[in-house]
């Protein structure tokens, strides 16, 4: 992997990680949901590389901010994987939230010097 | 795994989702699932992301138990240093031993496919069994030389001798060995330089060529010049120097030099002196090899020996890398069994040590395993814990043994020259890994499984049980002190062995002898006379020197080996008569008043035994006792070898030497004779004069370091190319001798006292450890009114009973280990019962003191205080 490509990864890593956990905040989704959400949501600007999606929840699970659970989607007659959020991943999704947010204006400023 | 199949399942129910999302859009289904899977990419680049995932995480997740296992030791700085000192000691004293015995026993020789070389000895078998084993004489040599087809041979001398090698005006003392001329070329290594010996020079009265080591030539000849083809001046005559041995080569004893043997049927050849190592061929068998050597051995004549009975001469083989070590196998292998019964008290105690610490975070345990953290975890983070402390008194483990491997080879230094090439290499490392690995285990395993088995009592601030907490500990108190005990057995009888062997009389005055060695092997000194001549004159000149009671000079001292020959009684040779084997010496007329050893009948030698009189000898007691029951003594007479007859005139006492053949232990009063240094004949001087030096006898007041130059003046003045050797005293001299004995008891008392330190401290973290819980129990009590001695007593009790519970166990083991060191034991017997109370009174003064000191700290409780404060 190239330092062009690890940059870009890790940005989109953290900033993937802060969009699941908000879409989760809703309440529990599986994986294909998660996509759609953002998908929508964001009006088609940000499609999530499906490739991404899974190492990124399973990733979110190791670390204690969701957990899974097996359950019946509505219309199928099997179980799905559903993740859902966790206290541990509620509070860390407000602290990536600030930190977007402080990170956003901080950019602005240099951009649009007052 | 489950993992993987979940996970599969997950991508292709997301697959099938984005597909019917699309057919609901209008796409027909073949197009919808083609564009499903081109939306998403790779499936399997997802699935490989999501292990990388996995791993990634657990191995962080590994990372951050370790930092948290080394946060934890830091925290504890006292606990963490006494479980990596433990450990670091215990494990560098195995490696240590380990070293040295590999290089004494176990590590393969630096020749060519070493595994094939043998040696070659004789054993006597008799009706009664083996009567022994002896080094090969020159008509053995002959035999296998001429005859052998299946193996290459070679022939040599496995002593070495000083001998005189002349730099500039002077001379020194240089270790010379003499080898056939095969030698070299049959342990596969070839000179670097030049060539080994030809046969014409390895033929008696041919050519005088040496060959020399590396470190000699290089003192001699600068390392850049080429040596070969020039002379020096050894033994008086020039040599040629025809070979240089590579760098690092090690003939099986210390030498700077080799001369040719000239191994033949007589002198030196016609007793057994010579050492034959072989080689199989190329492609032949070992079995081929033994059938040559049965089938030579069948064609050898019988032997008869004193007391009429036959026995049969067989060559025998053996490798040579157990030849290498063979006087030290035995003390070796029970030194080593001793530090790893120590390796294991020390794991154990660790055990104990993180055992107990654990009561200390049983609360915060119990808690999380209510909380849902598994046994798995619980289990892995406290081994953790356990295996980072002791990984680390691993890693210190190995200057340890560095230090006390340097320790090891200063002692032995003189003794053998087997430890040379003793190193922490990769082998001793790998030994070291794996100690540390099964203390690891043997310390860890259990108190992770019993901090799985933690439960918070109900209603408790603090943790658990204690009662039922100290069985554990008490059990690994135990079993450290059932280990221990052998241990401490083989210290007390190993040490009454060499008390007595150290102790035993002398049978003359060592106080203020001094022993200074020359070496005759002198082409000058061949002749009789100039010894005779040498001898007379140092002594008259030695003995008038201020300070000098009284000066004497002879072949051998008390204390160290002396030359030992076939002896016959009677004036005559009679058919089918008896020879006995014994010591034998030559010495001026004064020795016996220079070393105060008493004459016990007839008279010592005079000025007037010369070459020209009658020849005579003085026997020593043992000789007397041992062959000489009933006979008269005094004006009988005896013959050395084939010798004429010598009339004895005097009986000496007896005097310590080295034994270690026959039934002998190492140090004894063996049976010898004496006979004056004016009536040996030339040919017997030169002979034994290839091995031994003759020595300087003087018995002053003063300071040796007085006398050094004074002796060496005289000896410039009487020849100045003979230098002396240091001066020894006789007491340096039994420590030579008694060299591997006093090892062996050195290292099992450090051994053992370790091992019974260790016990101690177990001791006293059991009754410590009972006396803290017990405080306010105690305060209780106290204040009812128990007695102070009473509550000290009963806190004391469990030290004492698990200590006596692994002493009845120990017992038993050590009773069990008594063939193990009874063969390195010297009139004493294993069952020996003033060592069984020496054992005894330590132990119980272990036992007592490490149970009484926690406890004391009860009886100054102040029973006010204690209820207060709960």
């Amino acid at each position: 992997m190239s330092k062009q490509d690890n940059e870009r990864l890790e940005l989109l890593q953290g900033t993937l990680d802060m969009l699941v956990l908000r879409t989760l905040l809703f309440g529990p989704c599986h994986g294909h949901a998660i996509a759609k959400h953002i998908q929508r949501t964001s009006d088609e600007a940000l499609l999530v590389e499906h490739g991404s999606l899974y190492p990124a929840l399973h990733r979110l699970e190791r670390q204690g901010w969701v957990t899974t659970k097996w359950d019946k989607a509505p219309g199928r007659n099997r179980e799905v994987k559903y993740y859902l959020l966790t206290p541990a991943g509620k509070k860390h999704l407000a602290g990536q939230e600030s930190r977007w947010e402080q990170l956003v204006a901080a950019i602005g400023k240099v951009m649009r010097p007052a | 795994m489950k993992r993987d199949d979940d996970l599969n399942r997950e991508l292709r129910d997301h697959l099938e989702m984005e597909a019917e999302e699309l057919r609901a859009g209008g796409l027909p289904p073949a197009q919808a699932a083609a564009a499903a899977r081109r939306a998403f990419g790779s499936p399997s680049l997802a699935a490989e992301r999501t292990r990388d995932v996995w791993r990634w995480t657990g191995l962080a997740a590994f990372g951050k138990n370790v930092r948290f296992s080394f946060r934890r030791a830091a925290a504890n700085p006292g606990f963490t240093a006494t479980v990596t000192l433990v450990i670091a000691l215990a494990v560098g004293a195995s490696t240590a031993l380990f070293s040295f015995a590999d290089a004494a026993l176990f590590k393969p020789l630096p020749y060519r496919e070493q595994e094939k070389l043998l040696a070659i000895s004789v054993q006597f078998r008799g009706d009664g069994g083996q009567l022994g084993e002896v080094c090969c004489t020159g008509a053995d040599w002959k035999v296998l030389a001429a005859n052998a087809t299946t193996f290459q041979r070679a022939v040599y001398s496995g002593m070495s001798s000083e001998v005189n090698l002349a730099m500039g005006d002077r001379a020194t003392l240089v270790k010379q060995q003499r080898v056939g001329r095969d030698f070299f070329a049959t342990l596969g290594v070839p000179p670097v330089r030049g060539r080994s010996f030809s046969e014409e020079e390895d033929t008696p009265g041919g050519g005088a060529a040496v060959v020399l080591s590396d470190a000699l030539s290089r003192r001699l000849f600068g390392a850049d010049s080429d040596p070969i083809g020039q002379k020096v001046l050894l033994k008086g005559e020039p040599f040629e120097v025809v070979g240089v041995m590579p760098p690092a080569f090690y003939s099986g004893i210390r030498a700077d030099l080799w001369t040719p043997l000239r191994a033949s049927t007589s002198g030196e050849g016609g007793g057994s002196n010579f050492g034959i190592l072989i080689r199989p061929m190329p492609g032949i068998s070992m079995r081929q090899v033994e059938g040559e050597l049965a089938n030579l051995s069948r064609e050898l004549p019988a032997r008869v020996a004193k007391n009429g009975s036959t026995s049969a001469k067989w060559y025998i083989t053996r490798p040579l890398v157990e030849a290498r070590g063979l006087g030290l196998r035995a003390p070796l292998l029970v030194l080593l069994s001793a530090v790893g019964i120590v390796l294991l008290i020390g794991a154990v105690n660790v055990g104990g040590l993180l055992l107990a610490r654990q009561s200390g975070r049983a609360a915060e345990l119990a808690t999380r395993m209510a909380l849902g953290a598994s046994s798995g975890q619980i289990f892995s983070e406290v081994l953790l814990d356990s295996v980072v402390l002791i990984a680390l008194g691993g890693l210190l483990a190995i200057p340890a043994a560095g230090l006390a491997l340097s320790g090891l080879k200063a002692l032995t230094y003189e003794m053998t020259s087997i430890a040379d090439a003793a190193a922490l290499d990769e082998r001793c490392m790998a030994v070291a890994a794996t100690l540390t690995l099964v203390a690891g285990l043997v310390a860890g395993l259990f108190p992770a499984w019993q901090a799985t088995r933690m439960q918070p009592r109900a209603g408790a601030a603090r943790g658990f049980s204690g009662r039922k907490r100290r069985i554990p500990l008490g059990a690994l108190v135990l079993a450290q002190v059932a280990m221990v005990v052998p241990l401490l057995m083989g210290a007390a009888l190993l040490g009454r062995s060499f008390l007595g062997l150290w102790t035993a009389p002398p049978g003359f005055d060592p106080d203020g002898v001094l022993l200074s060695r020359f070496s005759l092997q002198e082409s000058r000194y061949a002749d009789r006379e100039k010894v005779d001549r040498l001898l007379r004159e140092g002594v008259d000149q030695m003995s008038r020197l201020p300070g000098v009671e009284a000066a004497a000079a002879g072949l051998h001292a008390p204390m160290e080996r002396w030359l030992n020959m076939g002896v016959s009684l009677g004036a005559k040779p009679s058919p089918g008569e008896a020879f006995f084997t014994s010591n034998m010496n030559y010495v001026t007329p004064n020795y016996f008043a220079a070393l105060r050893i008493p004459v016990l009948r007839g008279r010592v030698f005079s000025e007037s035994d010369t070459a020209s009189k009658e020849r005579v000898v003085i026997v020593n007691e043992a000789f007397v006792k041992l062959f000489m029951k009933d006979k008269p003594v005094l004006d009988g007479h005896l013959r050395v070898g084939n010798g004429a007859a010598l009339r004895i005139v005097g009986v000496a006492g007896d005097t310590q030497q080295r034994g270690g053949w026959g039934s002998y232990g190492p140090l004894h009063p063996m049976p010898a004779i004496f006979v004056p240094a004016a009536q040996v004949e030339a040919e017997f001087l030169r002979v034994v004069h290839q091995w031994f030096s003759p020595v300087w006898v003087v018995r002053t007041k003063s300071r040796p370091e007085a006398l050094a130059r004074p002796l060496e003046d005289i000896m410039r003045g009487l020849d100045p190319m003979l230098p002396l050797a240091k001066f020894t005293t006789p007491d340096e001299l039994k420590s030579l001798t008694l060299g591997t004995q006093k090892l062996t008891v050195t290292l099992i008392a450090a051994i053992s006292g370790l091992g019974l330190i260790l016990c101690v401290l177990g001791i006293y973290g059991l009754v410590s450890s009972g006396v803290a819980e017990r405080t306010r129990e105690v305060g209780i009590r106290l204040a009812l009114g128990a007695t102070r001695s009473r509550v000290v007593r009963s806190a004391m009790r469990p030290g004492l009973l698990w200590a006596a519970g692994g002493v009845a166990l120990g017992v038993p083991l050590a009773y069990a280990g008594r063939e193990a060191v009874s063969k390195l034991l010297y009139n004493v017997k294993p069952t020996d019962t003033l060592a069984l109370g020496i054992l005894a009174a330590v132990l119980l003064l272990a036992v007592a003191a490490s149970s009484f000191l926690p406890a004391l700290k009860l009886a100054r409780l102040d029973p006010a205080i204690t209820l207060r404060d709960e």
